[in-house]
């Protein structure tokens, strides 16, 4: 069963021809997921914007609007930053949505972003931290608890924030918390990363790939499930240009990382939902290499994540099977015994702040501070 | 074309329960669905004029005010849905209809960059449109008001949407929100002012909509050209006076006060100097609004009507 | 030492004591005093040392009294890149 967020990034012709009705709800789905200035790209690049009604363009061309001052933005701070991290000793190397942009990946088309994310080596990371704090980026207001976690269970440190111009700075020292289960070597990333400029960096093309698999099925986001596997699926069909050898050492890569339960997950899904082009039998040989995957009940519950969290898409149950992989992610990331308190404690918090009553979030999203 | 007021009640209840109720607001198409009978009274209050949408048309804005589950019920609290998600912590039953209203504003402030727009009320005569920029507590929904009352042309009561690279403003009329003793003043001010109901203890204190529609040509969708901005300043304590502002602070200030200029980077730049060079820019600081409308009328050559 | 711009901005300047300035790299628009402005127009051209911009811009302020002039091109230079407008070569 496809729905039409899903129909017109694989076809865009598909959104020409659909009714007023669904045309308003694509828009809506796209904004959603946080894929509408994707959505526009691929709609321009195929021919098909000019054919859409007016009405439907200027939402596309609003979100294309954002796209590109966040590239700007992007650009910028990297440029800040690769000078700030200089002096700590440290390359700067990009992760996820910045990687894609700076590297002008046909992934980084359209991708919208939330905050700049870079690896650094551990063993440097409270000099990279001091050093980011002492240029300005400042420690977000998070309390103890949340510190500690951060600190003591996390692969980043709290969030840093230049206030000035409101970027969100995640400062990473591995693409996976250490109770995640797979135990990364986050030397190996750094050994095999891209040079894409001068000074600035990112995963080589596979473990760009793995790493996107893995963030795709460890973090507790899965709101954000549909946009990652349509970074997957444009990169897959991007890196094999890019590297003859791409698909030859993925799966043993991934193995090498430990992570090739995740990019199993990660082919079969965007294969399932965009059709993604894979070598024959690739599929197989990945499912072979990850061992205890593909529970008829693990399938059930992706499939529905991936929708859009939208009326017009959402299949029966899509609530508690998104609380399930919620639950689930974090069982991935930790021992059970830290499971139960961490969520417990956000739960407690949550009711706690609606008890006050107060809308508080309104004042923030609806102001300037949230487009400047 | 059929407006909110022509649906037989039953029809009217009927189509906002089921989500089918569809308006024109300016150039965007809202979809409305809700159970609560507050929230139906104050649309049936001041939506009456506005014209309905075939909901099988585009939507620009599909939203909801409706219990988010049984605890939610349970806690008398209410949630606003946009695309089915839920931007906003849950509220206050009393609070639902300024709720709507706040959420309809948050649909454009945070999703529409084809235009320039400024947080601003806007109304006209047939001499040009006022921007009349303003933070919350500013007193620019009262003026705002009260020229709507006195035959000005309310364009927008929170967003001065500017097609770039013009002066020319689209008209996005939608009630006007009107907080605390403004509410008073304004019923004190006319008594042909339609208020809808009144939400207690907001964020933002006691908070009542205005029927901003008053006038023959409000549903026109025209773009009109601005002419002039003024920062309007309620103080009861100090000397009501208009002064002309200097362009560059005028610039600044607009700047501050716009939802996406620093988003639309170069083009925002170009739009706002083809604006702060097209218009004149006064500040106002008053306290009686008799003399605000005055003043503004006088200001640009609108004759007072009563 | 040098100070250069990355690539010019954008000016409004409604003929007041104070210009907008739209720095095109970072997005920022700024307030300046209108010397401050005239200083990075001065800057067009290629980097130029704090004596270099000074001999440039003496010949416009005959008739201005900058006591210091040396003094008042420092402290806007560090100002300037403060705001990362100028940056240092």
């Amino acid at each position: 069963m496809s729905f039409l967020l899903q129909q017109a990034l694989i076809d865009p012709s598909a959104a020409t021809k659909m009714h007023p009705r669904q045309q308003g709800a694509l828009i809506s789905q796209a904004r959603n997921s946080r894929l509408l200035a994707s959505l526009a790209v691929v709609l321009k690049d195929s021919g098909n914007m000019e054919t859409l009604p007016e009405k439907m363009r200027r939402h596309l061309r609003s979100a294309l609007v954002i796209h590109a001052k966040q590239k700007m933005d992007l650009n910028y701070e990297t440029d800040r930053i690769r000078s700030i991290l200089r002096s700590a000793d440290e390359n700067l190397l990009l992760l996820k949505g910045g990687a894609y942009i700076q590297a002008e990946l046909p992934v980084g088309k359209g991708r919208l972003i939330t905050d700049i994310d870079i690896l650094v080596s551990r063993k440097n990371i409270e000099n990279v931290e001091r050093t980011l704090k002492a240029a300005g980026w400042e420690g977000s207001q998070i309390d103890d608890y949340d510190d500690h976690y951060y600190r003591r269970w996390g692969h980043e440190i709290p969030p840093l924030i230049s206030h000035r111009r409101g970027t969100t700075l995640d400062v990473h020292h591995n693409i996976l918390p250490p109770t995640a289960g797979p135990n990364v070597d986050a030397c190996l990333l750094l050994k095999d990363a891209i040079e894409i400029a001068p000074g600035i960096f990112t995963l080589s093309w596979r473990d760009m790939v793995i790493h996107s698999a893995t963030h795709l099925f460890h973090e507790g986001e899965f709101h954000h499930g549909l946009r990652d596997l349509w970074d997957l699926d444009r990169m897959l069909r991007d890196f094999p240009d890019r590297d003859p050898h791409f698909w030859n050492e993925l799966l043993e890569r991934a193995e090498r990382l430990q992570l090739q339960v995740s990019l199993f997950h990660g082919l079969n899904y965007t294969h399932k939902v965009f059709g993604t082009p894979l070598p024959a039998g690739l599929l197989r040989e990945a499912r072979d290499r990850a061992q205890n995957v593909a529970k008829p009940i693990v399938d059930f519950l992706y499939l529905r994540a991936f929708r859009p969290d939208h009326p017009d898409s959402r299949l029966l149950f899509t609530g508690p099977a998104l609380f399930l992989l919620y639950v689930r992610s974090h069982y991935l990331r930790m021992p059970i015994y830290l499971l139960l308190p961490h969520l417990t404690r956000k739960l407690w918090k949550r009711c706690f702040q609606d008890d006050s009553g107060a809308p508080l979030g309104l004042d923030n999203k609806t102001g300037k501070t949230a487009n400047q | 074309m059929q407006a909110v007021g022509n649906l037989t009640n039953k029809l009217f209840h009927k189509q906002l329960r089921t989500g089918s109720l569809a308006l024109q607001v300016g150039p965007y198409t809202y979809s409305i669905q809700s159970d609560l009978p507050i929230v139906a009274e104050g649309i049936r209050a001041l939506y009456r004029d506005f014209v309905l949408v075939d909901p099988q048309n585009f939507i620009d804005y599909k939203i909801s005010i409706r219990h988010g589950g049984l605890l939610q019920r349970l806690r008398r609290q209410t949630q606003f849905y946009f695309d089915g998600t839920r931007p906003f912590a849950p509220i206050p039953i009393g609070q639902a209809y300024a709720f709507l209203e706040w959420g309809m504003n948050w649909c454009v402030s945070l999703h529409a960059n084809e235009y320039l727009k400024l947080h601003a009320a806007v109304v006209s005569s047939e001499r040009g449109a006022i921007i009349m920029p303003g933070v919350p507590g500013s007193g620019k929904s009262t003026l705002c008001a009260a020229l709507g009352l006195r035959g000005w042309r309310i364009l927008s009561d929170e967003h001065a949407m500017l097609i770039p690279g013009t002066v020319n403003v689209v008209p996005l009329c939608r009630p006007v929100s009107l907080k605390n003793e403004s509410i008073e003043v304004i019923q004190q001010f006319s008594a042909e002012a339609i208020l809808g109901p009144t939400s207690q203890k907001t964020h933002k204190g006691r908070v009542a909509h205005m029927k901003a529609d008053l006038h023959a040509d409000s549903h026109n969708a025209s773009p009109l050209p601005a002419a002039w901005m003024i920062f309007p300043r309620f103080c009861p304590n100090e000397r009501q006076q208009v002064t002309l502002r200097r362009r560059s602070d005028s610039f600044i200030l607009a700047a501050y006060h716009s939802f996406n200029y620093s988003l639309l980077c170069e083009s925002g730049f170009e739009s706002m100097e083809k604006l702060i060079n097209s218009v004149a820019c006064f500040d106002l600081v008053y306290h009686d609004l008799n003399w605000a409308v005055h003043t503004v009328n006088q200001l640009v050559g609108h004759p007072d009507n009563e | 030492m040098q100070w250069c711009i990355k690539t010019m901005g954008r000016f409004y300047d409604p003929n007041e004591d104070t210009v907008i300035y739209y720095d095109i790299n970072s997005g920022d628009t700024h307030l300046l005093s209108d010397f401050a402005a005239y200083v990075i127009t001065q800057f067009q051209e290629g980097p130029l040392t704090a004596e270099e911009l000074t001999i440039k811009v003496s010949p416009c302020l005959e008739t201005l009294d900058f006591s210091d002039l040396e003094k008042t091109i420092q402290d806007i230079l560090e100002e300037l890149s403060a705001l990362n407008i100028l940056t240092r070569v």
